[in-house]
């Protein structure tokens, strides 16, 4: 298995490593979706992610969507 | 709808132009309430200048411009690659979205609650949008996405926009003029689009109305001989290589001051009369330049071996897209009102996109060294508008009428430019054809009192 590495999103050092999370990078979110990185702005706050596991919505699995960093529960890549 | 002046009793706007004496009241230039009725009136109606194709090649590339007095983004969508143009508010409470000059965004966040649009302007962000104790069922949905304006136009690279979705189509804006701009965005070889813009804007801020050197100045055939004098002296007025420009063949053409009283566009104009194109002459300080320019001035003959030249300016000579766009053939030139005595001046100097690196190096030193920061003519100019409106403001300064009778009575209708009235070079033939039209747009209650202009109603005034 890759190795991955965990992004620590927590505290001033979170906000630098949430803007530059690069694509590729795996997120959970807090409703349990999964989705993986496809291109983040660099603006601070959102990036855009295509859906790889929705736990409440299965027709999700597939899309983009743009996600709030508050959204998110851990980051790895 | 006629506005009343109070500071001048209650009189119509009509009232403040003399038709008979060829004079219009100052008050139309200093006047806050006549300004506020300008921006709804003219400049949420007309075709506006946003820029050149050629600043926003790639996906994702956008600039900001303005329209009158608001900023738009005007961004090439990653998706569809389409230029659009949307007013630069958030739609939730108002702040500006963008806050650079130019660039390249995958979205455009808003920074007070983070909202974000993508480069179509939809909406596809909402911070809190998901939060359980947030929107819910409230989240906002497409319709609250940036605000486009309501028809755009890339005309032959230079794009151009309305509020007004009832404006008639930009080539019938732009009436007989068509066939100008379109030269005018030729590139030396007479190939249509052919220019890309030197970037970014250069932009001046003037303490002066928008009317002084947008109506007023623009196709001035009178002040050069004066104003530019100083450049003159200072060896400066020899355009590109001092002295060097040898005569050509003469060409049969002449010069006029030409306005639409019905469009409002003119300026001074040279016409053509006859097929072909005036020989190359060499003007050109650097090496190599001049022998790049006679070559695409031969391709350029040989296009037009039978067609005859559109009017355009030439030998000093401009003419202006209503309400205020000033277009050469190298240069476009146009102003943002900020308020009744605040304008901003842009400018855009294009070159042959494809033309090799010595000469649009030498192209853009030209530029430079006429306009701009650093540029010797346009402070000329700069200085006269900027005296012009304190001068003109003071409750005394303010009872006098400026002066437009230079030529009044003397214009005639010319074949070659149906509609269009033509009179002599140095006349103000191309200001009173603007206030023909300002006054229209200023009392029609919609674009159905302003089109079809030459059918139904003439707008003529004077
Ligand atoms: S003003 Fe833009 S998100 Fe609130
Ligand atoms: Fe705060």
């Amino acid at each position: 298995m890759a190795e991955t590495k965990g992004y620590d999103l927590t505290g001033k050092g979170g906000i630098q490593a949430w803007s530059s999370l690069p694509e590729g990078t795996k997120l959970t979110l807090l409703n349990g979706a999964v989705g993986e990185i496809i291109a983040n702005p660099h603006d601070g706050g959102w990036v855009l992610i295509k859906f790889q596991e929705h736990p409440h919505d299965p027709s999700k699995v597939g899309q983009e969507e743009y996600v709030f960093f508050n959204e998110v529960q851990t980051a790895a890549g | 709808m006629v506005t009343i002046l109070r500071a001048r009793g209650d009189r119509s706007i009509r009232s403040f132009i003399d038709y008979e004496r060829g004079t219009i009241s100052r008050e139309l230039y200093v006047h806050p309430d006549i300004f506020e009725q300008e921006m709804e009136q003219i400049f949420q109606r007309c075709w506006l200048f946003l820029g050149h194709e050629s600043q926003i090649p790639n996906p994702g590339d956008f600039i900001v411009s303005r329209m009158g007095t608001e900023e738009v983004i005007v961004v090439r969508d990653r998706k569809d690659k389409q230029i659009r143009a949307f007013l630069n508010s958030c739609r939730h409470r108002g702040m500006k979205v963008c806050r650079y000059d130019q660039g390249n965004n995958l979205v455009f966040t808003c920074p007070f609650h983070a909202w974000t649009y993508d480069t179509a302007g939809k909406l596809v962000g909402v911070g809190y949008g998901n939060h359980p104790e947030a929107y819910g069922d409230t989240r906002p949905g497409d319709q609250w996405g940036l605000a486009q304006v309501a028809q755009f136009k890339n005309f032959h690279g230079s794009l151009w926009a309305t509020w007004d979705p009832k404006a008639p189509s930009f080539e019938d804006y732009l009436g007989p003029f068509t066939a100008s701009l379109r030269h005018c965005l030729q590139s030396s070889d007479g190939e249509d689009g052919g220019l890309e813009m030197f970037t970014p804007f250069q932009r001046h801020r003037l303490p002066t109305n928008w009317k002084v050197p947008g109506f007023t100045s623009v196709t001035d055939g009178t002040h050069a001989a004066m104003t530019h004098r100083s450049a003159a002296a200072a060896g400066l007025h020899e355009d590109r290589g001092q002295g060097k420009a040898k005569p050509g063949t003469p060409f049969p053409r002449e010069m006029y001051a030409i306005g639409d009283h019905n469009l409002g566009h003119g300026g001074q104009c040279t016409f053509y009369n006859q097929p072909g194109v005036p020989d190359y002459t060499d003007e050109w300080f650097e090496p190599g330049v001049d022998d790049y320019f006679r070559e695409t001035a031969g391709r350029k003959a040989q296009l037009y071996a039978n067609r005859v030249l559109a009017p355009h300016g030439w030998g000093g000579g401009h003419f202006a897209i209503f309400p205020c766009v000033m277009v050469d053939s190298w240069r476009i030139r146009w102003y943002h009102p900020h308020e009744t005595g605040m304008v901003e001046r842009w400018t855009l100097c294009g070159v042959d996109k494809n033309a090799p690196k010595h000469v649009k190096n030498a192209v853009r030193h030209y530029v430079q060294r006429y306009n701009g920061p650093t540029g010797f003519f346009e402070s000329d100019d700069m200085e006269n508008w900027n005296y012009v409106y304190p001068a003109s403001r003071g409750v005394r300064a303010r009872k006098l009428d400026y002066f437009f009778a230079n030529g009044l009575g003397h214009g005639k209708y010319d074949d070659r430019l149906p509609g269009v009235v033509v009179n002599g070079a140095y006349t103000e033939e191309a200001q009173r054809a603007r206030f023909s039209r300002w006054l229209a747009f200023m009392e029609a209650k919609s674009w159905d009192d302003l089109y079809p202009v030459n059918t139904s109603k003439n707008h003529r005034i004077w």
